[in-house]
């Protein structure tokens, strides 16, 4: 029950969001999407793990393969 | 375990939700994902013990072992099947949601073949 997992994704989240503001701002259009991707990618590679956990607890409880 | 801590998570993870989904809808996605991955963990871990007794309850009865295995993959499949397709329906996905279930259905279909095939086993040598 990692809460600070949750906090972590959502100060990704609002970071990209606001440097995405500043870089509009400041006319680089085109790195405001690379940060929108960027910061889509680091909170997928934070689930990862928590996926893989999941599928490793579910394969301890029920044996599946 | 315990369930209250699993509400409370479930809660601020919806309420985190709809903070973040004001500022960046995709990462509010991220948000509810992990969450709903962590709470299934907890879950999970809350049925071990019930799984163990339901093994030994099931030797008692003498029920062959393969059997009471098939019933638990299924239920393995179930859960990780209505995960990915819930999510898919949170994206907005609902067509990709219905084909992950579909999927999930065969995957299941497939795992419970070996007891169709001993129950029409079980059926032709009753009727001979």
């Amino acid at each position: 029950m990692e809460l600070d997992l949750l906090f972590k994704i959502a100060a990704v989240g609002i970071i990209a969001a606001v440097l995405n503001l500043i870089l509009k701002k400041t006319d680089h259009d085109e790195q405001a999407v690379m940060i929108n991707v960027a910061g889509l990618i680091i909170v997928l590679m934070m689930i990862i793990p928590a996926l893989e956990e999941l599928f490793d607890t579910i394969k301890d409880v029920f044996g599946l393969w | 375990m315990n369930v209250v801590a699993v509400c409370g998570f479930g809660i601020l993870a919806a309420v985190l939700c709809v903070i973040v989904r004001r500022i960046n809808p995709e990462s509010a996605l991220g948000i509810s994902v992990c969450a709903g991955v962590l709470i299934l963990i907890a879950a999970v871990g809350m049925l071990s013990p019930s799984i163990d007794a339901m093994n030994e309850l099931s030797e008692q009865a003498g029920l062959d072992a393969d059997i009471v295995k098939v019933l638990f993959k299924a239920l393995a499949v179930c859960y990780i099947t209505t995960l990915s397709a819930d999510c898919a329906r949170d994206a907005g996905e609902t067509a990709l949601g219905s084909k992950l279930e579909f999927a999930g259905r065969a995957a299941v279909t497939v795992i419970s073949l070996p007891v169709f095939m001993s129950l029409a086993q079980l059926v032709t040598d009753l009727l001979q």
